[in-house]
């Protein structure tokens, strides 16, 4: 039975023992596939340590070209992928002085709102005239006493005093307190 | 001058416009027990204020009462008090004023208590309060 192509390389490089290789070669005389095997093996051999040694120095200058051209074309970063470096001291004072100005514009914005609760537009009040003047308007609404005036009869014991903030609220909300 | 009947003319013009504030101005002692009432009523329109004071011998209140009706047909009612409370002991005089408001609805009393409101049930000092209401004058006919 002829040897598989692993142990015959084996045998062709030497590496096999003794007993294996009076074997192998005890077969190879009688075996003309083997012998052929044998000698693919050999030309093999002759073949490499013949030729010159291969020029790869423009295959070498090649990849390093195209690893060149690979790093710089990763190198070529967008606007957001870049990396900034800013010194700690400048991200502090920037980040209170965003605190502070957002801080204003809060106030202010609710200083206007409150500001503005009381002064939300009016409805307008369409009056046709004919006759009847202005003054005669304001005749009238002065006519009406708007400036309703008593005394107070207290008993003597009791006074006033501030008792906390002035309240306006509903009648309902007041029983519920 | 115009006439009664240029007045009459004037006030059909406004009455569907104008509100009656019924103002009910009492002082209570410990937060419930009323010892001096009164009651009032009067012509006003959007914007024109009812002022009412009241003066004692150490106090003098004068709240300003103003509705106000706004674009949207909501009314809101914007209660001003001023208060001068003297001491005598102290001889000095104490000023207070503030200014609130309040979304209200026709017919909704409300309470305005210009001095504040004492949480204590048996607190000594008197309790200034006015009831009022805003009602619309259509409704009520003529002024009382």
């Amino acid at each position: 039975m002829c040897p598989d192509d692993q142990i015959l390389s084996q045998y062709f490089d030497g590496e096999v023992d003794l007993s294996t290789k009076e074997m192998i070669e005890s077969h190879v005389d009688d075996c003309w596939r083997c012998r052929k095997r044998i000698e693919a093996f050999t030309n093999i051999r002759f073949k490499m340590l013949e030729e010159d040694e291969i020029d790869i120095d423009s295959e070498k200058e090649q990849v390093y070209r195209k690893i060149e051209n690979d790093y710089r074309f990763r190198q070529r970063k967008g606007f957001w992928d870049k990396k900034w470096l800013i010194p700690a001291p400048v991200v502090v004072v920037s980040s209170i002085v965003i605190c502070i100005l957002f801080s204003a514009l809060f106030v202010t914005l609710g200083m206007n709102q409150k500001n503005t609760i009381a002064l939300k537009q009016q409805r307008a009040l369409h009056i046709q005239m004919n006759e009847i003047q202005l003054d005669d308007l304001n005749q009238f609404f002065d006519s009406q006493d708007f400036m309703i005036e008593a005394k107070m009869e207290l008993p003597a014991q009791g006074d006033f005093s501030i008792m906390g903030e002035p309240q306006l609220l509903r009648a309902v909300d007041s029983k519920r307190r | 001058m115009c006439s009664g009947e240029d007045l009459q003319d004037l006030l059909e013009l406004v009455h569907e416009n104008a509100f009656r504030i019924n103002i009910s101005a009492s002082v209570k002692e410990h937060n419930s027990i009323s010892v001096w009432n009164m009651e009032v009523s009067r012509l006003t329109i959007s914007g024109k204020t009812v002022n009412v004071k009241l003066t004692s011998d150490t106090i003098i209140v004068i709240a300003h009462i103003t509705p106000y009706v706004e674009n949207d047909e909501s009314l809101i009612l914007i209660a001003q008090g001023q208060v001068y409370l003297s001491n005598p002991v102290e001889e000095s005089v104490q000023y207070v004023s503030t200014v609130k408001s309040l979304p209200v609805s026709l017919g909704e009393s409300v309470l305005f208590y210009p001095l504040g409101i004492s949480e204590e049930k048996n607190h000594e000092s008197f309790t200034i309060e006015l009831e009022i209401q805003v009602l619309p004058y259509s409704e009520t006919g003529e002024e009382r």
